[in-house]
């Protein structure tokens, strides 16, 4: 019986998932590409690339385009690195649960509020940065304070599940602490590592939800972000350059991502993994 | 075997379920063939009285549904949105209204809006500047006249202005009323002394896609905004900051808002220059008749030509079902028995846009005792209409009202600011908005 078989059990039970996940993203991208090559939303004639050209000549998406890199290169990293050092550092002290219940409240507090706390503090009346030079270290600062916690969680679960046998081994071998950290853990973290990455990446785009509560359509130009432009050609019912300018932006995620997933595997090959 | 049946039964529910929706969206789709959408901004449809009356006559009369998708939202921009998202679909809403305070090009220069030349056949008899690249079904028209107060202009001993007057009488007007006492300050005077100024320097190049703030000619309008805004002539608040301010003139739901319009509200019947803060209608005569006599006023055209005249009307969706129904409906709102009955009503609604009725107008005017002064001026405002002087322009570009939008919202922080900026400072804060206004105008 087929059903028997645990690959299909699998499978039946992500089966809603699927249809929802097909239903809502993977038609909508594909039948997005339509749009992309028509002269308009409103105009079906074929057009080829010229969307795309246009698009990659607008400067508004270059500005959009190079603010969302330098975001996504400085943020994710950072978030990274200090969610693993918090992580660490809670794991290895044994600290208290108020700590972890500190850096994890963030995520259930409501972007308004987020939002209304640092324009206090970095607004007009307070620091005056968010209409500086660098508004983005606000929006960076947001970022990191409201994902640091949902990092943790994941950090923490696979330390939990670190095999504590071949720490031991370590230490009878006389590896001292940043040893330990160096060959045994950071490499048995990989996969997480990979993992949290991507889920940062995705939480990263929900940054635009906060900058537009901080300014509007139009920010600063330092924090204009590739959303920013989507939006707004939404707005504008330019619809052929939003799905241009999305799948560009997507090509450009999926070459991160697939460049993980080769990292991913180039470790699992040297550990033996699948 | 137990998991396969479930699997099955599962599988059958969700296809029943989904093709008796299919059946139920069939089925409704029929009925949709004697029906019409109109979508509007939350309730503005009601604004318009002979629109709701027409609504129940056509109803009655052919049978055909006409259904009202008031979108609601708590802001423009997310009706916008949702707006927008119904024109994606391919048997959208029919007709879309647009109030007088809203921009329609946007929607015809990206192809949303069927051309309806040819194809109404009252289009014809509307006024040509009122029209937009056919594709803009116009039904009213409003012209918000200036209303000066005669008794002080017979106080101060000044002479009244005719219907050519310009920018430097009234600022003369203005000057001589200031130097009586000092005033309150509000959105009428913010406009005066800043809004205006400012909109009459060419700092946006849409052709080029330029804007340029950074120059002396900005600093020097906020330079003198400052110096005349704190000078003894004005009555303000010392405790506010320019995020007071922004609240007073902006946010319309604030405390600010409301109670700056209450004073200005108590303060109407003192001596004031502009009675009435919002103008009148200087095309309805039958109002501007009652109040010129009853009130002793004077009701002049605007001096900012560009803004004053407003349309509401339609623009038939590309993608909307029924669009020839919509267009008959059109027709008959454009007929001159219903475009009559607009100017006969005192309140909302606008003035006629059909031209042929103009001799019946001028009949009404007569039988109503119309006052000769409130005739010559909706002639002249008509005549500039004709001769494509004064045209809906607000409404048509958007970029340049959008623009001078954001630029006053923006420049508040820089009007109001606690601590005087240096020349140095001042150049910086506005190079940034500077390439903030570049960025959207390069989108």
């Amino acid at each position: 019986m087929i059903f028997e078989s645990k690959k299909y059990k699998g499978l039946l039970f992500i089966l809603p998932s699927l249809i929802g996940f097909g239903i809502l993203y993977v038609i909508p991208f594909f039948g997005g590409i339509k749009y992309s090559v028509s002269k308009s939303s409103f105009n079906s004639t074929f057009v080829a690339f010229n969307n795309y050209t246009d698009v990659f000549k607008n400067n508004a998406f270059k500005i959009a385009l190079k603010n969302t890199c330098f975001f996504m290169i400085i943020s994710i990293p950072v978030l990274i690195v200090i969610s693993f050092v918090i992580a660490l550092m809670i794991y290895e002290l044994k600290a208290p649960k108020i700590v972890k219940l500190s850096i994890m409240l963030p995520i259930a507090v409501p972007s308004g509020t987020v939002v209304g706390f640092f324009k206090k503090v970095f607004g007009f009346n307070g620091f005056n940065l968010i209409d500086s030079e660098y508004a983005m270290l606000v929006v960076i600062l947001i970022f990191i304070w409201k994902n640091t916690g949902y990092n943790l969680i994941i950090y923490l679960a696979g330390l939990s599940q670190m095999d504590k046998e071949v720490i031991e081994a370590s230490m009878i071998d006389g590896a001292n602490y940043f040893q330990r950290l160096q060959y045994i853990i950071i490499p048995l973290f990989t996969p997480i590592n990979v993992f949290v990455a991507i889920v940062t990446i995705i939480n990263s785009f929900k940054i635009f939800k906060d900058i537009y509560m901080l300014q509007g359509s139009y920010p600063n130009p330092k924090i204009y972000m590739l959303q920013h432009y989507i939006n707004n050609k939404f707005n504008d019912l330019q619809y052929e350059k939003l799905t241009s300018s999305a799948y560009i932006f997507s090509l450009m995620i999926f070459v991160v991502v697939f460049l993980l997933f080769i990292l991913d595997k180039k470790h699992a090959k040297r550990v033996g993994g699948n | 075997m137990k998991k396969l049946l479930i699997l099955v039964l599962i599988i059958s529910i969700v296809l029943m379920i989904g093709c008796t929706v299919e059946n139920i969206v069939s089925n409704s789709e029929i009925h949709k063939h004697n029906e019409i959408t109109i979508v509007t901004y939350n309730d503005t449809y009601k604004k318009y009285p002979v629109l709701q009356g027409y609504i129940d006559k056509f109803q009655l009369e052919t049978g055909i549904k006409v259904k009202i998708d008031a979108i609601e939202a708590n802001t423009y921009d997310d009706y916008i949105k949702k707006l927008n998202t119904k024109l994606y679909f391919k048997k959208g809403p029919t007709l879309i209204l647009f109030s007088e305070s809203e921009n329609y090009s946007k929607y015809i220069d990206n192809g949303v809006a069927l051309n309806v030349k040819g194809r109404i056949n009252n289009y014809k008899k509307i006024y040509n500047s009122l029209k937009y690249k056919d594709s803009f079904v116009p039904i009213g028209m409003t012209y918000v006249a200036t209303i000066l107060n005669k008794n002080l202009l017979e106080e101060l001993g000044m002479k009244e202005p005719n219907f050519n007057w310009t920018n430097k009488e009234y600022l003369h007007i203005k000057k001589k009323w200031l130097e009586e006492e000092p005033r309150y300050f509000n959105i009428t005077e913010y406009k005066d002394i800043v809004v205006n100024p400012l909109n009459r320097l060419e700092i946006i190049d849409k052709d080029k896609k330029i804007v340029t703030l950074n120059n002396l000619k900005v600093k020097n309008v906020i330079k003198d905004a400052q110096k005349k805004i704190f000078s003894d002539n004005y009555i303000i608040n010392s405790k506010y900051s320019y995020m007071d301010y922004y609240e007073m003139f902006f946010d319309y739901d604030s405390d600010k808002y409301l109670k700056s319009m209450r004073k200005d509200y108590h303060y109407e019947n003192r001596n004031k220059v502009l009675k009435y803060r919002f103008g009148i209608n200087g095309l309805k005569t039958l109002v501007t008749s009652t109040k010129m006599k009853k009130e002793n006023l004077l009701i002049l055209p605007r001096i900012d030509k560009d803004i004053g005249l407003k349309t509401w009307g339609f623009i038939v969706n590309k993608n909307g079902k029924n669009v020839e129904i919509g267009m008959k409906f059109l027709d008959g709102l454009l007929s001159d028995e219903v475009q009559l009955l607009m100017f006969n009503f005192s309140t909302y609604g606008g003035y006629p846009v059909n031209k042929n009725i103009e001799d019946k107008i001028s009949k009404i005017e007569r039988k109503n005792n119309v006052s000769k002064k409130a005739i010559e001026l909706r002639k002249y405002i008509l005549k500039k209409i004709k001769a494509g002087i004064y045209k809906p322009y607000r409404q048509i570009d958007s970029v340049k009202y959008e623009f001078q939008l954001m630029l006053h919202k923006d420049l508040m922080k820089l009007i109001f600011t606690d601590k005087l900026y240096t020349d140095e400072e001042l150049s910086m804060e506005l190079q940034k908005l500077e390439n903030k206004y570049n960025i959207w105008l390069n989108e």
